[in-house]
């Protein structure tokens, strides 16, 4: 009985320890990682789609959440109005976005949205860009798809030709020196140039890859990392997904006119 | 036992130990397995042994001072908590305040929880010995296997890959197989055996067990 307590008692000490140890690095450290992660995500977005410098980059923020009757309702948050559709893609109300959530931090965004539509969740994301003048740039959407071992999140961008700008792998979680390969250039540069509506095509090729570069992009396949076929496909999925679900989603907001 | 005694090895011992007639890799065959699947190249090999040098010191340092108040009965999820604690406190510290770092060695850190080389060194040495001579241990020991990473990476990647830390020495690739898996325990075996080698070559008997493990 005596040693079982002190048992108990060393491994409650221990714990607490630990416990207040990594909950006092949390909050030390949490603040300034997502700002870093805020600044690395703007630099991404900014880089995959070239932007000049004087670009304008706006965030649109998709929510779930139920009308009062009971029907399932998708929200965009666009910078001047919150856009309220039903699954079928109709327009079903508009709420005027107040001036100053435009560079509030998506928390106290995510909260004005929720007062507006009742158990609005936050599903998804992607960014418009656009000249000073206003002419569309491109898209870059944020997506996930599990890989070998956890989700790969990653930047599809897309630019307003329909052809894909490039993929970067925003968080992951595969084997280094295997899954890990993926974000590579020498791998994921393989997406750049291609046309979106021909993704649906696209496969992935376990063969070794040719020497000389393609000539007819839209028909060759993907060539996986050796030895990481599942991390490689997971993405080529993901990125299919996420621009096909991209041009589902701009086609029912230009309905409702864009930002 | 091996590290018994009242004065206790001395400062160049402790580092040599682990670096060669210890090391981690060639003599105590421990965490064989990420050293299989990250050493692709020279690179990958370094990223993974400094992360695995610093979780050793620290953890190593930790336990030395602790080593009276844990109990016996428990000392191994201690340590396996305290290990556990410093991977995370230097996960979060590297993204909070050098997300450049943290791009390239962040994989590597979350995989060192698991890591047999370092509960064997605070199991070993660090709980019978005081601080001092735990950090120089942690240490030695976390250098050797760094060392050890390094040199599977190089042999792998110029076999391998026909480059070094990414600069390509000859056109394609000579051996592909060297970066495939099988080909981790290949040179593993290999440069075990060149070890041996060597030791056989000063005239030193070959070690039947190691730090205890044997």
């Amino acid at each position: 009985m005596n040693a079982t307590w002190r048992i108990t008692r060393c491994l409650a000490i221990v714990c607490g320890c630990a416990g207040i140890v990594l909950g006092a690095s949390y909050f030390l450290t949490e603040p300034p990682r997502r700002t870093n992660a805020v600044a690395m995500e703007r630099a991404s977005v900014r880089r995959l789609l070239a932007l000049a410098d004087n670009a304008v980059v706006t965030e649109v923020r998709r929510y779930l959440g139920t009308a009062a009757d009971g029907e399932t309702i998708v929200a965009y948050l666009l910078p001047r109005a919150l856009r309220l559709f039903d699954t079928a893609g109709t327009v079903r109300t508009s709420v005027p976005t107040p001036a100053t959530l435009a560079d509030a931090p998506t928390s106290a965004r995510d909260h004005w949205v929720g007062a507006q539509l009742p158990a609005a969740r936050y599903v998804g994301r992607f960014f418009v860009a656009t000249t000073p003048t206003g002419e569309r740039v491109g898209y870059v959407t944020e997506s996930a798809q599990y890989g070998f071992k956890g989700a790969i999140r990653f930047f599809a961008a897309v630019d307003a030709d329909g052809r894909l700008r490039g993929v970067e792998v925003i968080q992951h979680e595969e084997d280094p020196g295997l899954g890990a390969e993926i974000v590579r250039p020498a791998f994921i540069d393989q997406f750049r140039g291609r046309t979106a509506a021909a993704l649906s095509g696209l496969r992935v090729s376990k063969d070794p890859r040719p020497a000389t570069p393609p000539t007819e992009i839209d028909r060759t396949p993907i060539y996986a990392v050796t030895g990481a076929t599942i991390s490689s496909t997971a993405l080529t999925e993901g990125v299919k997904r996420a621009v096909a679900h991209l041009q589902q989603r701009l086609d029912i907001l230009e309905k409702g006119a864009m930002p | 036992m091996l590290h018994q005694g009242v004065s206790g090895p001395s400062v160049r011992q402790l580092l040599w130990r682990g670096i060669f007639a210890e090391n981690p890799v060639f003599r105590l065959a421990l965490s064989l397995c990420p050293a299989v699947a990250v050493t692709t190249s020279v690179k990958n090999g370094l990223l993974m042994g400094v992360a695995v040098l610093a979780v050793q010191i620290l953890s190593s340092g930790t336990v030395a001072c602790f080593r009276g108040a844990i109990h016996d009965k428990v000392r191994i999820p201690v340590y396996t908590i305290i290990i556990a604690v410093w991977v995370s406190v230097i996960d979060m510290c590297l993204a909070a305040w050098a997300p450049v770092v943290y791009a390239e060695i962040g994989l590597y850190i979350k995989l060192i929880v698991a890591f047999a080389i370092i509960i064997s060194r605070c199991e070993l040495f660090a709980s019978r010995h005081p601080l001092i001579p735990s950090v120089l241990d942690g240490l030695g020991m976390g250098a050797g296997f760094c060392f050890a990473m390094v040199l599977i990476g190089a042999f792998r990647e110029v076999l391998g890959n026909g480059s070094i830390w990414g600069v390509p020495l000859v056109d394609g690739r000579p051996i592909l197989l060297f970066i495939l898996p099988a080909g981790g325990f290949f040179t593993i075996g290999l440069l075990m055996a060149t070890m041996n080698w060597i030791d056989c070559c000063r005239g030193q008997k070959l070690p039947g067990t190691g730090g205890g493990h044997g």
